[in-house]
């Protein structure tokens, strides 16, 4: 048996109506009834009196001259009244003098005078027969209650009959008052039911009325709007994330091509060796634009992470915006785009990180040409009012106003397929945009429509009056000038290389070599620590990423040993994973400082050295 | 008192077969005797008579021996205690006379008319000559027979009670 509160609604509320006004009724019609068996009972009571003192009053004669016959006359009035089934007169000695009983009944008259008794079952009475106040007799009389019963069962049976009309009653009119509650509830089940099998949150639930179960739907509904919402924008997010990776991976490939590509030419003993200095020069662009590619999705991981670091000194716009356009000019040329530069203050100081700033006006002027068609213009000017204001502003193909409101957000092109006609991952303008507000600036974006040109303007609020000390030029990421190397730079001293991975390892190994190190290079931290008690290294590099025993247990198995056995050594960890939370648990396990790959080998060597020979502390964390 | 009486008289009553009585009175008079004690309850005098002791007078030769005289004998009705004495000439201090068998009722009744009176015999035309209840037997019972209308006519009220037990009064001559 179901229980009641597992009940469906459209069974309970008929049930509740139902035991409510069954238990009014029967609360109302059981006092009525109880009350009018009082009132019977009464009224019965003292008519049995009255007409006991009456025969009584007429008993009196024949009585006293013994006239059985007309006391039996006057007993036999009690014919007209049904109920009384006995009456009977006594002499004073106790003796039957006349009696009557109703003949259908089968009272008989007492042996003596009973008393009076208002039972269940019937009423008694009796009283003396007195002639001049001198008692004569008894009067007995006995009523059967059948009639009150009788009563009483009529009373339950309309009762009962008035029960099934109510119900009846009740259900009728309940079942149309339900609708008004119970069918919205319903229906707002069904559709949750439907919503949970289906999960089609585009299901709503019919409104209905005002009243509170209205209310309930209308806040399913608008909760369903919410989730359809979320869901929609969870989808569009994971969209743009698949387009990201398309994009992520086809601008790694790019330069992969080229540096395999040359590669494989160079180690063919046919190329002639006039295109030698091509290739490799090829091979470094390209990876060094693979590395700034890697360099923006670590800039965009520290920003949305909130950790972006800036070194903040003066820096000056005018010579940053000089340095880029040099970089931009020969891609501008190419296309013979023709660009205006307005440069109204020089040098135009603020506190800033150059080499982020650089970043910033670098990414617009390569966007304004990567953007621009063939023979277009741009136009580049920096002005000063409160702070500087740089805008670019190019011919090119524009925006869709509807996609100003997302230029700025990451992963968002306005092309987003894979055979879109430009390149990059679409993180240029969000760190962008972070990057100025670091700077407490603002960017904005403005475009007249698709084919109608794109404005970009910066604004930056701090300004620097008089110079402080002179702005570092900043370094544009061009091809760099072959490595210098000081072949006595690491001279007489004693390095030891760890790495799994061999190629890193004997890049490292010809580094050092190259600067006059004597190096001895290892593949597990078993053999390095074989090294260390074969001869105690000047310097140590490891690899953090290993199989088996890592950097980490390297360096934290070192620093446990005694000084005499390795436990000074200073250290380098070289690691891929270039976050700052990487670097600090390097040094925190241990090492003195750590290094990103890809890493520049002058700058390997120029750290080593300067741990060979620093007895202080260990220099500063050096991050990409 | 009272109850003394009512139980004389009920021991009169039911002693039916088994009367034995020292003054040998028959049973019929035993229970006259006490009718005529008991008719008093049932009458109201007048006012002027209503006052002294009332009289229960039998006239001419006494059927009850000293009964009567023993019934009545400190007894009161309405208040008033009950005398019984044998007349031989009519007397106007009576209350009831009884002339049984054998009395001049004739000369009794008509001296006694319209006066106060309540009268009592035992013989056939006993109403028709004037009087106002009769002793008759029935069905080997003492029952009796009221002449309301010569009752009312002397100013006495018989109550109704004892109206409704006299037989019916046929056979008035």
């Amino acid at each position: 048996m179901t229980r009641f509160r597992d009940l469906s609604i459209r069974h309970k509320l008929p049930l509740m109506t139902l035991v409510s006004t069954g238990a009014a009724l029967i609360l109302a019609s059981g006092g009525f009834l109880a009350w009018d068996l009082v009132q019977f009972r009464s009224g019965v009571r003292q008519d049995m009196r009255a007409q006991a003192a009456i025969i009584a009053e007429n008993s009196g004669a024949p009585l006293t001259f013994r006239d059985e016959r007309v006391g039996a006359d006057i007993l036999a009035g009690l014919r007209e009244r049904p109920h009384m089934e006995v009456a009977c007169l006594y002499t004073s000695d106790g003796a039957v003098f006349a009696s009557y009983r109703r003949p259908e009944r089968r009272a008989e008259c007492p042996d003596a005078p009973a008393g009076t008794r208002y039972g269940w079952d019937a009423f008694e009475v009796s009283v003396p027969v007195t002639v001049n106040a001198e008692p004569v007799g008894t009067f007995y009389i006995r009523r059967s209650l059948r009639d009150m019963y009788a009563r009483l069962r009529v009373g339950a049976a309309t009762v009962l009959g008035l029960l099934l009309l109510a119900i009846g009653a009740a259900f009728l009119t309940g079942a149309r008052m339900q609708k008004s509650i119970v069918t919205p509830l319903l229906q707002l089940a069904s559709t949750a039911r439907a919503i949970s099998e289906t999960r089609d949150y585009s299901l709503r639930a019919v409104p209905g009325p005002n009243d509170e179960v209205g209310i309930v739907v209308r806040a399913c509904n608008e909760m369903l709007d919410r989730i359809a919402e979320a869901l929609e924008r969870e989808r569009a997010a994971n969209r743009l994330k698949d387009e990201f990776l398309a994009t992520l991976s086809h601008e790694l490939r790019t330069p992969l091509n080229s540096i395999l590509g040359w590669s494989r030419m160079l180690r063919s003993s046919r190329l002639d060796p006039a295109w030698h200095e091509k290739a490799l020069e090829t091979i470094e662009r390209n990876a060094r634009a693979q590395a700034l590619l890697i360099e923006d999705l670590l800039d965009m991981s520290r920003i949305a992470s909130g950790k972006p670091r800036l070194q903040v000194r003066e820096a000056d716009l005018a010579a940053i915006l000089d340095a880029a356009i040099a970089v931009v000019q020969p891609g501008a040329a190419a296309k013979r785009l023709r660009i205006h530069v307005e440069i109204g203050v020089r040098p135009a100081l603020t506190r800033g990180d150059p080499g982020r700033l650089q970043q910033v006006v670098w990414n617009l002027l390569s966007n304004a040409v990567k953007f621009t068609p063939a023979e277009g213009q741009i136009w580049v000017r920096l002005e000063r009012e409160q702070g500087y204001r740089l805008s670019v502003r190019d011919s090119g193909v524009g925006m869709d106003p509807a996609f100003l409101t997302f230029v700025f957000q990451p992963f968002r092109q306005a092309d987003g397929t894979t055979t879109r006609e430009h390149g990059g991952l679409g993180l240029g303008l969000a760190i962008a945009k972070q990057l100025v507000e670091l700077h407490g600036g603002t960017i904005q974006a403005q475009s007249d429509g698709l084919g109608k040109g794109a404005t970009f303007e910066v604004y930056l609020p701090s300004v620097v009056e008089s110079p402080a000390e002179s702005p570092g030029p900043p370094n544009p990421p061009e091809v760099l000038p072959p490595m210098r190397v000081d072949p006595s730079l690491l001279r007489g001293l004693h390095v030891l290389v760890v790495d799994d991975e061999e190629d890193a390892r004997v890049l490292l190994e010809t580094t050092l070599t190259q600067h006059g190190a004597t190096v001895v290079a290892v593949a597990s931290v078993a053999d390095a620590l074989a090294a260390v008690d074969e001869r105690l290294p000047d310097v140590l590099l490891s690899d953090v990423g290993m199989p088996t025993e890592d950097g980490m247990d390297l360096i934290r198995r070192l620093r446990a040993r005694p000084r005499s056995r390795g436990g000074g050594v200073p250290a380098v960890a070289i690691t891929a994973y270039a976050s700052v939370a990487d670097g600090l648990a390097a040094e925190a396990a241990g090492y003195q400082s750590h290094l990103a790959k890809p890493f520049d080998p002058a700058e390997v060597a120029s750290l080593v050295a300067f741990l060979a020979h620093s007895t202080g502390s260990p220099p500063q964390a050096i991050v990409p | 008192m009272a109850r003394r009486i009512g139980s004389i008289v009920v021991f009169l009553l039911c002693a039916g077969t088994a009367a034995v009585h020292p003054q040998e009175v028959p049973f019929e008079y035993q229970v006259k005797a006490a009718y005529l004690f008991n008719f008093v309850k049932f009458v109201e005098w007048p006012a002027d008579a209503s006052t002294g002791p009332l009289t229960i007078c039998v006239a001419g030769k006494n059927p009850f021996g000293d009964l009567l005289t023993a019934a009545v004998d400190g007894e009161a009705v309405h208040d008033r205690p009950l005398v019984a004495k044998v007349i031989s000439q009519p007397d106007p201090a009576c209350h009831v006379v009884f002339m049984p068998q054998g009395a001049a009722a004739a000369h009794y009744l008509k001296a006694l008319r319209d006066s106060p009176t309540l009268t009592v015999g035992e013989t056939p035309g006993f109403l028709a000559d004037g009087g106002m209840i009769n002793f008759i037997i029935e069905e080997g019972k003492v029952r009796f027979q009221i002449d309301a209308d010569a009752a009312s006519r002397a100013d006495l009220r018989i109550s109704s009670h004892l109206l409704r037990l006299a037989r019916a009064p046929g056979r008035r001559g």
